[in-house]
């Protein structure tokens, strides 16, 4: 009797249920609806495919230099382009290798360029020493010091072996006026790659300016050899002849640079004076005169000993 | 006196023949005819005694018997006429009045006696006068009285007579009446010594009782043997009906049961029924221990069905007295199958029935009442026998058998044995439907109902019932209320059993009844989909959901919104799947959701956020991922924080990578607050980010901020003070000067922060020298830092050792600036002493220089060196070149040769301490300028210098390998 009840009851709840197809295209509903309309509009901008994780960019050192015109265009310049006029620095802008053009970009001051270009590639280029170095020295152009630490670190932390942030680390600490630091930052930089110029350059600079002048004379006649018209090495190498006691030689080279290295404050007062020590009152006053800028705070005295020297005659 | 006794015997002959044809004759007209009688001898008495002047108490007498006996017959009759009344008759009657007439006989009669006893006291018949008077005291119901004056009668009487052993006999009843057996006795067996009178058989009877009485067993049953015996002969009145009723109770009472029935045996008479009427009388008398063990004794004696049953319905009585509940039950169940049989009289079944349901009703109660609740034992077997009381009357009374099942099972609830009372609920269902009773049919479907939803219902019985009860009942039930709580209980029921194809059927079915119970259509949603949950059968879970979304059931929009969380927290079951499949899309906009939706718990949104910023962060979102990191980040606690750590390192690596400064400043310091004072190691990390890119973004006073936190979250010392060294290397780098200093002073108490701070103060120095204003001070502090680290053996930094010689340098400047000033000049002994103190003070100059030197600069070496240089040569010079003024030639030249000797020396030293500073450059790799001062200074006074056009050339590229 219980039985009967029951399938009878059953029954009559049985008449109230829907069938199977209809329960399988509520389900199918549910989940289409469980993501509101107004949501999937608000992403729908978003595709699978961008969460592709784009390519790394890796690290590839012959590849790692200027080339063409640009890496010729003075002695340092397969390495650094921060001596290059404008005109040269827009073509880096042109290249179409990342590192080349953030390169332009940060040494012609475009800095809101180079860090949109940062912002767009930054993933793809996460292990890419090189890249980082360049961001650190976008930084250093507008002389955030500790933003340009950041990177020139980080560009260590991927590869500890790779010079040029730890020459430009140097750079930081001469500008700081730490050269004890910075020279030692130029020497380690210049040991991990012997054939880096940049940092020989700058440390014969330093070598220049702290009495190591045999030292600098052969780190600038090696940067003259290989390139002949950088008018910065060519004055390094000059004064270090100078200084050395070979005047007639420095006059030699000094006058190898161009009219327009000879005008400016840091080369044409040496010139001159050169040119003074070996018995030429003319040329000396000539190139004196032909300065064309006022120096600089740091220039100035010793310009003035200089031109007074050449004018007065005096050696006192 | 003969006439007395002849009238005495007439009279009570015809009472006898009255008494034993009392329903054959007309009772009343013999009575008429015996008062016509007594009337017209009373007449003739009443003339004599006139005529004799009542001086003949024998006529007196006659006349007080007359009197007497008149008044007996109409006490008779008004006593048949009271009978004869209604109940309501007889209560409303004045029984004075009723009884008016026999009492004014009975009076008439005393007076008379009491006129003969006062008139004639030496009178012979004073005895008769005086037992009249004693008759009529016991008429009247004065017993003492009558006992009085029938001892009177007796004294007055002469033994041996008649009269004498009458009066005994009265006297005895008299006392006998009074249940004054012990002086009743010896009266009656004075009395009674021989047997020659008809009436010896009814006294003696009396007096067998009167030794019954005094538990005289033996004789009482030897005596009343004896009367039953004469009772047999004509000659003396036949007791023997009293007899054979009363030696059974004597026998049963002296506990001789056996002979009684032996006696009835031999005697050839009903034994069952003899003991039967004993057993009635006892019970009547109150006797229940005996009338039970004499009903017992003739129910075993019983010949015939008829009679059992008397016996059962006599012995009901008695145990319900005693409550002996087992025997009635039995002896109820027994008559009951008599009933069955048919074999019951009404009468019988009505006391039957009166006994079962009285017995149920009672036990029942006492099992209702709760008293006998802490006696388990005994309640269980008072309802158990309840039960069986209510299954008789169900037996007796078929056609409300469901009623008494239904009590039944009431009782059985009362008892708390619900599994008994389940299935006697049941049994009562069935018999309420087979009678049609709709009212008990209910009753029993509502008792079934409550006694299942019991706890101590078992699970068998549950399973037996539970879900009949329920159909049942929802088919049943008309009340709209009692079938809303029905198909939940199914509904719950299926549920616990995991019938969950049946329960889905309750649910719909109490959704087509009751559509607009919102709620509780809800909560059966929420169990069935919670059961699909729970078999982890989404698909089902899904097609529930569709079913609710399409509308088939209506709920709440909060509970439509619970149901999306639900089916979003499943499909977040697969988000890894989707993820796996590509479709991260999806599972983003899944999260957004579960985040959205204001009824996510905060674990679920905090997790969404999570995902949200993972795939924000993977898909390189920044705007995006800043903006889901700070949700994230409000709802994290620190042991999200501690969990989820690196996740937020690397996205605020990837903000800082993205040059998005401030992006990054947000999450590590975000980061950091979490972790703050917690066990992470990762906290150092955040502390160290969050102070870098602070300083990096150029706001100093955020890394100021973060280094305060710093303090606050027990940041390791050594982090701190490197970030505030840091803070105030970015003033010096900003030239926001007096802001270093400020920082400086903030950590210039540190010791060992103090060598650190000396390049610093340098910069400060040069600041305010710039400016003309004294830096003695300032070089003080300096020199006492450098002096304290160097002591200490703290850091001191190439530059602070720069500062620090280059600060003493200058009072070795100053030192040659005086060594200068003195000039050279004559009388000799001026200028001796001027050259002496000169030379004096190139040794001191000398010692001042290796002060210098030992700070370990070597920008101080070789300023010190120059310095040296400088004076030697200057020394040298002045005294080669000094010509004494008015001195004669010869004392010039010889003058100048001496002083050659002294000037030649010291030009050689200067020589020798300028090659000695190259030679020392070289080695030690120094740095300076006046080292080019030294190496040009013989060419050019001033010195050649190196003036780059730039400081440093930044490397772009690594060039060549």
């Amino acid at each position: 009797m219980k039985i009967l009840m029951t399938a009878l009851l059953m029954s009559a709840l049985l008449a109230g249920c829907s069938g199977s197809s209809k329960k399988s295209e509520g389900a199918q509903s549910a989940q289409d609806d469980v993501i509101s309309p107004e949501i999937q509009q608000e992403f729908g901008w978003i595709e699978n495919s961008d969460f592709v994780e784009e390519q790394t960019m890796n690290y590839n050192p012959a590849e790692d230099k200027f080339d063409g015109s640009l890496g010729s265009a003075d002695s340092l310049s397969q390495e650094s382009i921060a001596r290059l006029p404008a005109p040269k620095i827009e073509d880096a802008i042109d290249s179409n290798d990342i590192v080349t053009k953030l390169a332009g970009l940060c040494h012609a001051r475009k800095f809101t360029e180079a860090f949109q270009v940062i912002q767009k590639v930054h993933r793809k280029f996460r292990k890419h020493p090189a890249f980082w170095n360049q961001v650190g020295t976008c930084h250093l152009g507008k002389r955030d010091y500790r933003s340009a630490i950041l990177f020139y670190n980080k560009s260590r932390e991927l590869d500890s072996k790779y010079a040029p942030p730890l020459n430009n680390l140097g750079v930081i600490y001469q500008t700081r006026g730490s050269i004890q630091k910075a020279y030692l930052a130029y020497r380690e930089a210049s040991k991990l790659n012997p054939l880096s110029l940049t940092p020989i350059f700058n440390l014969a600079q330093l070598q220049l300016f702290g009495g190591q002048v045999e030292d600098a004379l052969i780190a600038f006649q090696a940067l003259v050899k290989r390139n002949d018209d950088d008018n910065d090495a060519l004055a390094g190498f000059a004064t270090a002849l100078l200084i050395r006691g070979d005047t007639e030689q420095a006059v030699r080279v000094y006058d190898r640079l161009s009219n327009e290295a000879k005008q400016n404050p840091s080369y044409g007062t040496n010139f001159a004076l050169a040119q003074k020590l070996s018995g030429d009152e003319n040329g000396a006053r000539s190139t004196i005169t032909k300065i064309a800028s006022t120096p600089d705070q740091s220039l100035i005295a010793y310009y003035n000993k200089v031109k007074s020297f050449v004018f007065q005659g005096s050696n006192q | 006196m003969h006439l007395l006794r002849l009238t005495l015997i007439v009279l009570l002959g015809f009472q006898l023949v009255a008494s034993s044809q009392a329903f054959s004759q007309d009772t009343e007209s013999r009575r008429s005819e015996l008062v016509n009688i007594i009337d017209l001898e009373l007449k003739e008495i009443t003339r004599l005694n006139r005529t004799t002047g009542n001086t003949k108490p024998e006529l007196l007498l006659r006349m007080a018997e007359l009197l007497l006996e008149k008044a007996r017959l109409l006490k008779d009759k008004e006593t048949k006429a009271i009978l004869e009344m209604s109940p309501e008759q007889r209560r409303r009657t004045n029984m004075k009045a009723a009884f008016s007439q026999s009492n004014k006989y009975f009076i008439q009669a005393q007076r008379t006696c009491q006129l003969i006893a006062k008139k004639f006291p030496r009178y012979r018949g004073l005895g008769d006068v005086y037992y009249i008077m004693a008759f009529n005291y016991k008429e009247f119901g004065d017993e003492k009285k009558a006992e009085r004056y029938f001892a009177v009668s007796l004294k007055k009487t002469k033994s041996g007579t008649a009269s004498y052993r009458r009066a005994q006999l009265a006297l005895a009843e008299t006392y006998y009446n009074q249940q004054k057996y012990k002086q009743a006795i010896p009266l009656y067996e004075s009395a009674l010594r021989t047997k020659d009178n008809r009436w010896w058989t009814k006294d003696s009877l009396n007096l067998s009782w009167s030794y019954f009485r005094i538990k005289d067993y033996n004789k009482a049953i030897g005596l009343i043997r004896e009367v039953g015996r004469l009772s047999e002969s004509k000659d003396y009145v036949d007791m023997s009906q009293e007899v054979e009723r009363d030696l059974a109770f004597f026998y049963t009472e002296a506990g001789r049961t056996k002979e009684a029935v032996d006696f009835y045996k031999n005697k050839g008479g009903d034994v069952a029924a003899n003991l039967l009427k004993v057993g009635m009388q006892l019970k009547n008398q109150g006797k229940f221990t005996i009338a039970q063990a004499t009903l017992e004794e003739a129910l075993a004696n019983s010949s015939n069905d008829s009679q059992k049953i008397r016996v059962q319905v006599e012995l009901l009585s008695v145990y319900e007295k005693f409550g002996n509940i087992n025997k009635h039950l039995a002896t109820c169940q027994d008559l009951a199958t008599y009933y069955q049989a048919k074999k019951l009289e009404k009468e019988d079944t009505d006391k039957l029935l009166y006994h079962v349901k009285r017995m149920a009703a009672v036990l029942q109660k006492q099992v209702a009442s709760g008293n006998y609740s802490r006696q388990k034992k005994t309640q269980s077997e008072k309802a158990n026998a309840a039960v069986s009381y209510f299954a008789l009357t169900a037996t007796l009374e078929p056609t409300k058998a469901a009623r008494h099942q239904f009590h039944a099972a009431e009782t059985m609830y009362a008892n708390e044995d619900y599994d008994v009372a389940a299935q006697a609920y049941v049994q009562a269902l069935n018999l309420a439907r087979q009678n049609g009773d709709t009212k008990y049919e209910d009753m029993a479907m509502d008792g079934l109902v409550s006694t299942l939803s019991r706890p101590g219902v078992s699970a068998a019985v549950k399973e037996k019932y539970l879900e009949f009860a329920y159909i049942a009942s929802i088919k049943k039930e008309r009340d709209p209320k009692k079938r809303y709580t029905l198909y939940q209980r199914l509904f719950t029921l299926y549920a616990d059993k995991k019938e969950f194809s049946r329960a889905e059927q309750a649910l719909v079915a109490f959704r087509k009844e009751f559509p607009k119970s919102i709620g509780v259509q809800e909560a059966m949603l929420g169990k069935v989909i919670d059961h699909y949950r729970s078999v982890n059968d989404k698909n089902s879970v899904f097609q529930w959901v569709g079913r609710i979304n399409n509308g088939e059931f209506v709920v709440s929009k909060q509970y439509a919104d619970k149901l999306r969380l639900i089916v979003l927290t499943l499909q977040f079951d697969s988000v890894e799947k989707y993820s796996s499949k590509g479709d991260k899309k999806r599972a983003l906009q899944g999260y957004v959701e579960i985040y959205r939706n204001k009824l996510s718990p905060v674990e679920s949104r905090k997790n969404a956020a999570y995902n949200i910023t993972i795939l924000f962060h993977e898909l390189g979102h920044a705007d995006m991922t800043k903006r889901w990191a700070q949700n994230t980040l409000e709802l994290f606690d620190r042991s999200d924080m501690e969990k989820f750590s690196p996740t937020f390192l690397s996205i605020g690596n990837d903000f800082l990578n993205a040059q998005r400064m401030d992006d990054a400043f947000m999450v590590y310091n975000e980061g950091l607050q979490k972790l703050c004072r917690g066990k992470d190691k990762s906290e150092r990390t955040y502390f160290r980010n969050a102070h870098i890119v602070a300083l990096a973004k150029g706001d100093i006073n955020a890394a100021k901020n973060i280094v305060s936190n710093g303090y606050r979250c027990k940041i390791p010392t050594s982090d701190l003070e490197t970030a505030q060294m840091d803070i105030i290397r970015a003033y010096a780098d900003e030239g926001q000067i007096n802001d270093m200093m400020s920082e400086v002073g903030r950590v210039s108490k540190v010791a060992k922060l103090q060598g650190e701070l000396i390049p610093f103060l340098e910069i400060y120095r040069k600041a305010i020298s710039s400016s003309g204003r004294s830096t003695a001070s300032l070089e003080k502090q300096m020199i006492g830092y450098y002096l304290n680290a160097k002591k200490r053996g703290y850091s001191l930094p190439v530059d602070a050792l720069n500062a620090v010689a280059l600060i003493k340098a200058q009072d070795l400047e100053s030192y040659k600036s005086r060594l200068e000033s003195i000039d050279l000049k004559f009388p000799e002994a001026v200028y001796n002493k001027a050259l002496q103190t000169k030379l004096a003070m190139l040794d001191k100059l000398t010692d001042m220089s290796k002060d210098v030197m030992s700070v370990g600069s070597g920008e101080g070496i070789a300023r010190a060196y120059r310095v040296l240089v400088e004076a030697y040569l200057h020394v040298s010079q002045v005294v080669a070149d000094f010509t004494p003024v008015g001195k004669s030639p010869e004392y010039v030249q010889s003058f100048r040769a001496s002083m050659g000797q002294v000037a030649v020396p010291l030009k050689a030293k200067s020589d020798e301490l300028r090659s000695e500073a190259l030679a020392k450059a070289k080695s030690e790799d120094i740095l300076s300028s006046d080292i080019n001062f030294l190496q040009t200074m013989e060419r050019v006074s001033f010195g050649v210098e190196h003036h780059p056009s730039r400081q440093g050339v930044v490397m772009d590229r690594g060039g060549s390998r």
